[in-house]
């Protein structure tokens, strides 16, 4: 692709952009989006306050409900500032639970473990010669538990080996006798109200958000380029841009609509906050973020949270570009208007395939045994990782090569379908016939002709 | 100035649908491209403008291969192409700025052109209205198709371009706008532009071209100055009425009678001098002669025989 390929972008960009967004459907869309997203923190603060009066009849219940994991301590000094500092972290973990056990409370948990009474883990920290030890205790399958805690025992290892080298170092006073022993348990119930269900609960939000935008900005964009197919300007425009510039300028101009209707959903819901802030003395915005907050992210190795915030544009804005540069070429396929929804199967197809592959994936990882041969899997499909892994970076799920490699995967197939646009869509503009199939856009490609004849 | 066309190719699939097709023009004019449908007239216009991708030849102007995003082109399409939804004036201006045409002199030259083509009450809404409430810019949607066309030939000219290509510029115009469209196209040859028309008007396409090309099935068929090719075939074409029945002339000259109108009977000769002798015939006979008329055949009766002709050897 050359660079005159994509001279004159920017009118066709400024073009598309001012006629969105004077289009009624954009306005009535943007309209009701804003008007959810007013209401939203009124209606949440109602609910919340409903599930609260339900709990608190519950009574004692209630505490153990919401504990998904328990951390407990004991016979350790409490001036020791690192083991406090830690107590600290690891009580701030949602869902954890941390009290002071005995040992004979110790040995009736074990034993329980043993008899099969109960599926906690028990964590055992022991300091021998001044090196700490884990040790892990699980009745029902310690593989499986392992893994469910996987984030959980690194973050516990990471912590426990700093705290070693700043003792080994001789920074602090170190206690001659340091014995910590923490306890993690699950059981069906918590599960729905610990972080898991949480996580669920945020993925399934945030796919189905992006779902909503991909289908208007690829909607937009496919029904653009029929009209202009259909309706012949795409000759008078041709004269003037090739081929690309049209296509890079519409994709861009709609992405540009889009992205100012989701910062028009956010400055709504922030306005709807602060309203509710002031009517009802509840601060939603701030109770939804530090749910966020809470969340484990300290398996990255980067976990500075402006970094987080750029990896999940990138990943929101990869994914907008790939999935309109599909509907772009699903637009091409078509002649007329009325078959645009034919023509805009393609693009419905890869957009379920990745959302729904996400999903899949996220109710396996979440509630189900988990598998992390398929978490990787969608972290690395170009159709499935801008919905599954933006939640992984902020949950802390993914680490480092896997996202890099999944970025990178991404772009490339970003890059790689431009320039596969680059070959098909001067010869779709003009096609007018039945609607182009996926096979007929490759055949396309490599003959530069669909059939035999005009 | 000159456009040079040389040799142009274009196949789909095993398809010539435009087999090496040549024409040239050294001043500036109108320059016929004349075909059935599909005889590949869109095509070659297509990929004189770099539409879609040459099979083989060139097409020069100035000596350099014509490149529209460089050289400025006024192209009016077949098949008409406004948006239907949005503004008119939005879409002049955007056209113009695709021709690189600044905002004010856009402005300005689609004010010219509002005027010429008495298009401002759809364009100017609001000039004439005492109303306080502006009213909405009107849509393309909103315009009949002869003033969807009025305002595709201001896209066409707002650049104000050296050379035009109109593919059937007045099909669907009533006459009245077919005189204002007519105007307009003088007034550009005037002004020294080339002008490539595409039509199926042949009465149009004498009125205005010089030079012509005919196409069948993607190949030249005819071409040359219109003039010329007529010259060769010779005043062939005679109309004679007279006030008595002059039947037996013809019958015993075995003449071909094309065509038998109120207003005289159309005959094939083969030559001038068979048509003197049907006149000398009829002076002798004491035929009282209402209308005597011997042309050469029309591009109409040109265009059949070459495309009939060459379609009948397939």
């Amino acid at each position: 692709m050359k660079k005159i390929d994509i001279t004159g972008w920017k009118k066709i960009y400024s073009f598309t952009f001012f006629q969105t967004l004077k289009s009624r459907a954009y306005k009535i869309s943007l309209l009701v989006l804003c008007l959810v997203a007013l209401i939203s923190c009124p209606v949440m603060c109602f609910f919340n306050d409903t599930d609260a009066k339900v709990t608190d009849d519950k009574g004692e219940e209630t505490d153990n409900s919401s504990s998904g994991i328990n951390v407990s301590y004991f016979n350790y000094d409490k001036k020791d500032d690192y083991l406090n500092d830690l107590y600290e972290k690891w009580s701030k973990e949602p869902g954890i639970k941390t009290e002071y056990i005995s040992d004979d409370k110790l040995e009736d948990y074990k034993n329980k473990i043993n008899d099969k009474e109960s599926d906690y883990c028990i964590f055992v920290i022991n300091n021998v010669d001044k090196m700490y030890s884990l040790e892990f205790f699980a009745g029902w399958d310690d593989t499986l538990q392992t893994e469910k805690y996987d984030g959980f025992i690194n973050d516990m290892e990471k912590d426990l080996g700093n705290l070693q080298i700043m003792k080994i170092s001789g920074a602090k006073n170190i206690p001659e006798s340091v014995n910590v022993t923490g306890t993690i348990g699950k059981s069906d119930q918590e599960y729905s109200s610990g972080s898991d269900g949480l996580s669920y609960t945020i993925t399934l939000i945030y796919i189905v958000f992006f779902v909503f935008i991909l289908s208007f900005a690829g909607e937009s964009i496919a029904s653009s380029v029929v009209t202009e197919k259909s309706g012949k300007m795409v000759e008078f425009l041709m004269i003037s841009v090739r081929p690309m510039a049209i296509l890079v300028g519409k994709v861009l101009a709609v992405i540009t609509c889009v992205m100012i209707q989701i910062f028009a959903v956010f400055c709504s819901f922030a306005a709807s906050s602060i309203a509710t802030n002031m009517l009802f003395d509840r601060n939603v915005l701030n109770e939804t973020l530090s749910i966020v907050q809470n969340m484990n992210t300290s398996r990255l190795e980067f976990s500075a949270s402006p970094l987080i915030v750029f990896v999940v544009i990138l990943y929101f804005a990869g994914g907008l570009l790939l999935f309109s540069l599909i509907a772009s070429l699903a637009g091409a396929a078509v002649s007329k208007i009325e078959e645009l929804s034919e023509g805009i199967v393609l693009y419905t197809f890869t957009l379920i395939i990745g959302a729904y592959l996400a999903l899949f994936t996220a109710i396996n990882r979440d509630i189900g045994s988990g598998n992390s041969i398929l978490s990787e899997i969608c972290s690395l499909l170009p159709l499935s990782s801008p919905f599954y892994v933006p939640y992984q970076v902020i949950s802390g799920k993914t680490d480092a090569v896997t996202l890099i490699t999944s970025l990178i995967i991404l772009y490339v197939c970003i890059v790689l379908w431009i320039w596969f646009a680059s070959k098909v869509y001067e010869y779709m503009l003009f096609y007018n016939g039945a609607t182009l199939k996926l096979k007929d856009i490759i055949k396309i490609a490599c003959n530069g002709k669909v059939k035999e004849e005009k | 100035m000159s456009l040079i066309v040389n040799e142009l190719t274009k196949c789909y699939g095993d398809k010539k649908v435009v087999d090496k097709l040549s024409f040239k023009m050294d001043n500036p004019g109108v320059y016929a491209l004349l075909g059935t449908n599909g005889a590949g007239k869109t095509t070659t216009i297509r990929m004189m403008l770099d539409m879609i991708v040459k099979d083989g030849g060139e097409v020069l102007w100035n000596g350099k291969p014509l490149n529209p995003l460089e050289t400025p082109v006024g192209y009016l399409a077949e098949e008409r192409g406004l948006y239907p939804k949005y503004s008119l004036m939005d879409q002049l201006i955007y056209f113009a700025k695709l021709k690189n045409v600044d905002g004010k002199e856009a402005v300005s030259r689609i004010k010219y052109w509002s005027d010429r083509l008495m298009l401002d009450e759809y364009l100017y809404p609001d000039r004439n209205s005492k109303a306080k409430k502006k009213k909405k810019p009107l849509t393309a949607e909103q315009l009949s198709k002869g003033n969807q066309q009025k305002i595709q030939l201001m896209a066409a000219l707002i650049s104000d371009p050296k050379l035009l290509i109109f593919d059937e510029p007045l099909s669907g115009l009533d006459p009245v706008n077919t005189d204002l469209f007519k105007s307009i196209i003088h007034e550009e040859i005037n002004k020294g532009k080339f002008l490539i028309m595409s039509s199926h008007q042949m009465a149009t396409v004498e009125e205005f071209c010089e030079n012509i090309t005919i196409l069948n099935r993607g190949k030249d068929v005819l071409s040359g100055n219109l003039n010329d090719i007529k010259k060769s075939y010779g005043r062939v074409n005679l109309v004679v009425k007279c006030d008595e029945d002059f039947s037996d002339i013809i019958n015993r000259r075995n003449i071909n009678i094309s065509e038998l109108t109120p207003d005289g009977i159309w005959m094939k000769v083969k030559g001038e001098e068979e048509a003197a002798a049907i006149l000398n015939d009829l002076i002798k006979e004491g035929k009282t002669i209402v209308r005597y008329e011997l042309n050469e055949p029309s591009l109409h009766e040109i265009f059949v025989e070459k495309v009939g002709g060459a379609n009948e050897k397939n």
